[in-house]
């Protein structure tokens, strides 16, 4: 039947439609292409207003905000072979930032030499942004980001990404038929390895804290079945833990959905362990501990995607151990959320998320992003909206983020329950 | 929210494919056998058709798609695109690299066959996409990068007869008819017009497998480059909306040196224009 409408409907097609003429016209009218810019930097300025509800425990009440932004990116060509990279961004926060005492805070996110003999080579030093992982929220192969969040503007994990500091390293890469890898040795810089509160500090403290090495080995297999599925193999090395093994995985399930899963591996201690450098049995006594998140993102016609992600470490607090932790002391309850905010661990042992992506959600050029986190292991939530207007060069986006559970749950132990903010960034 | 047919094309799953092509038999068999027998070789129109729009070198060009709603102009965005024929992935892989907006620049898309790979300098990560998540109103990735229709379709002839090309001239053309062979083509109907002089391809009606119309295109602005003429614009016109309409201008055309280490996800970082 479809087919006798098709034929019918052949005619009509032969001639142009009146509606296919106007298209045309408007075609006609378009400009012709203007050489396309080249350069070798970018950057934006953001300003940003918030406010914000304070929690029970720090005496509730409402806090405004205010913050001046400017990231800057920089990858040049210095001679045939050899490049230069650099970011930075330079943020003022009044009140200063969570954790920080000064309202200036200067980040070195990057700045590195890379040689590339040719095309199968590449060599990278200097302070690098290394990310790894196929997770959207929590990235157990991502093996630099602890110490990697100096300045936090948003609870976006796209925006911490954005935003993160990278490692000092040496970086090798080979690529060739048979795939991708790639070396890594990243020393430890610091006596003390601590993150720094200095305003321009280098903060190599908190980003090479310890001695790492890494391999990573990204097989391309040729093939229909290659299209559809990758993957990627990790061993890390590091100071004060054995090794760990990393996969990570992506595959494509149809038109609109994709499938992806990481997973790290390995004997370690507890991160209750870690966080109070606790070295005697039993908490101290290493165990093969595993990391996992995994999920699906399903994309609609509409170009809403919708990521599902669930993720799980066996190397932090069970429930039980958990709800101790909230009970005891309240020191160390503080210096374990300090050491997992400073390594993005999961607090405890499984997290739930969805994350939404609408570009042109409710107009054109209005896009619409959400994350809502949830703890299982003590019911806890953070939910956070932006809507974002594109212009040319300029966008305007609301933010709405709602932390709640009880007062030292993973989320409800949040300094700020409710937190508005409105940021206009200029891209220059 | 826009409701775009594009993407509902790319949306569809196997099993509508198939359902699609079963329809394709209820076709009076005496029309078809009678218009087999006078027609000249409907695949080869295609692969010479293909040929036209395809370099078969390694190539390079700067795509400026610029998005009308209602006539008036909703979006831009322009493109830096390298291509490469590949045996065993596919016709062609691309590395596909956002020049403008500011906000977008030097983010970067591979696409190998369904392989397709999203990267953001800014953080560094590199995102698998899934056909449906494309780029801009009706461009669907598959219409952005190089692909060969007649790798993934099966061609009939269907008649020859007059149309209005891009240009409003009246051409002499080839009726094809292009039924996907696999799954993974990007549209599961296709009925293209051929120049019957010259094999260029004019128009397009991309169909769902219902039938239902979903976009039209015409491939107009014939210019000489790289040694043969080829079209240097497509005009994709929305089936259900018509005031939409994505225009895609192609222009520095250049014969680029693509080693094959730039076509794998891992050298996305390393990738310097």
């Amino acid at each position: 039947m479809c087919a006798l409408l098709l034929l019918a409907g052949a005619g009509l097609a032969a001639a142009a439609q009146p509606d296919d003429l106007d298209a045309l016209q408007l075609a006609d009218r378009t400009p012709a292409p203007t050489a396309a810019p080249s350069r070798d930097w970018q950057g934006h300025i953001e300003a940003a207003a918030g406010q914000a509800r304070r929690a029970d425990w720090m005496g509730g009440g409402t806090v405004g905000s205010q913050r001046l932004s400017l990231a800057l990116q920089l990858d040049t060509a210095l001679a045939p072979g050899w490049r230069v990279v650099a970011a930075n961004r330079l943020d003022l926060d009044w009140p200063a930032q969570r954790g920080h005492d000064r309202h200036t805070l200067h980040t070195l996110q990057e700045a590195y030499a890379s040689w590339q003999p040719d095309a199968a080579q590449t060599h990278d030093l200097g302070r690098v942004r290394a990310v790894y992982g196929v997770a959207t929220g929590y990235n157990p192969t991502d093996v630099f980001r602890a110490g990697s969040l100096r300045s936090q503007v948003s609870a976006d994990p796209a925006s911490l990404k954005h935003n993160r500091q990278g490692a000092v390293m040496l970086r090798s890469r080979h690529l060739s038929e048979a795939g991708a890898l790639t070396g890594v040795l990243a020393p430890r810089l610091s006596a003390d390895p601590q993150p720094s509160d200095a305003a321009f500090a280098l903060d190599t403290g908190a980003s090479n804290a310890r001695h790492r090495a890494l391999l990573a080995w990204s097989p391309n297999r040729g093939g229909a079945w290659s299209e559809r599925f990758s993957a990627q193999a990790l061993l890390l090395a590091q100071e004060g833990q054995g090794p760990q093994a990393g996969l990570n995985l992506s595959a494509l399930l149809g038109d609109a959905t994709t499938a992806f899963a990481e997973w790290t591996g390995g004997r370690s201690r507890s991160q209750l362990a870690q966080a109070l450098g606790a070295t005697e049995p039993p908490q101290g006594h290493p165990r093969f501990n595993q990391r996992l998140s995994t999920g699906l993102t399903w994309t609609a016609p509409s170009k809403l995607s919708l990521t599902l992600e669930i993720a799980q470490n066996s190397a932090a607090p069970d429930t039980a151990a958990w709800q101790a932790l909230q009970q005891g002391d309240p020191a160390t309850y503080a210096a374990y959320r300090r050491w997992t905010a400073n390594a993005q661990e999961l607090t405890t042992r499984r997290l739930w998320a969805v994350y939404a992506r609408w570009p042109d959600a409710l107009a054109p050029h209005l896009d619409l992003n959400a994350m809502l986190r949830f703890n299982p292991d003590d019911d806890s939530r953070l939910g956070w909206i932006e809507l974002r207007q594109r212009g040319d060069r300029v966008d305007l986006a609301l933010q709405w983020q709602h932390a709640s559970g009880g007062p030292r749950s993973d989320f409800g132990a949040a300094a700020q329950t409710v937190v508005w903010q409105l940021s206009l960034r200029r891209w220059l | 929210m826009t409701s775009s047919m594009a993407s509902m094309a790319s949306a569809l799953s196997r099993r509508q494919v198939l359902r699609g092509l079963a329809a394709w038999p209820l076709l009076p068999l005496a029309t078809a056998t009678a218009a087999a027998s006078a027609a000249p070789s409907a695949q080869a129109l295609l692969a010479a058709s293909d040929a036209l729009r395809n370099p078969d070198a390694p190539f390079g060009l700067t795509n400026t798609l610029t998005e009308y709603r209602n006539g008036q102009q909703t979006d831009s965005l322009t493109l830096a695109i390298l291509a490469k024929a590949d045996p065993d992935r596919g016709p062609f892989r691309s590395l596909v690299r956002f020049v403008a907006p500011a906000r977008d620049a030097g983010k970067l898309m591979l696409y190998a066959g369904r392989d397709l790979w999203f990267y953001d300098p800014a953080s560094k990560a590199s995102i698998r996409l899934s056909p449906q998540q494309r780029l801009l109103g009706q461009a669907s990735n598959g219409d952005v990068v190089t692909v060969n229709l007649s790798r993934e379709h099966h061609a009939e002839w269907v008649t020859e007869e007059e149309i209005t090309d891009g240009e409003r001239r009246p051409r002499r053309c080839h009726r094809l008819r292009l039924q996907a062979t696999v799954a993974e083509a990007s549209y599961p109907l296709i009925e293209l017009w051929v120049d019957a002089a010259t094999s260029q391809p004019l128009k397009a009606r991309y169909l769902a497998a219902s039938g239902q119309l979903l976009k039209t295109a015409y491939f107009r602005r014939w210019q000489r480059q790289l040694g043969q003429e080829r079209p240097t614009e497509t005009v994709i016109i929305d089936g259900l909306d018509p005031g939409w309409v994505t225009v895609m201008r192609y222009s520095d055309w250049a014969p680029r040196e693509v080693p094959d280490a730039w076509l794998q996800r891992e050298y996305l970082p390393q990738f310097k224009p």
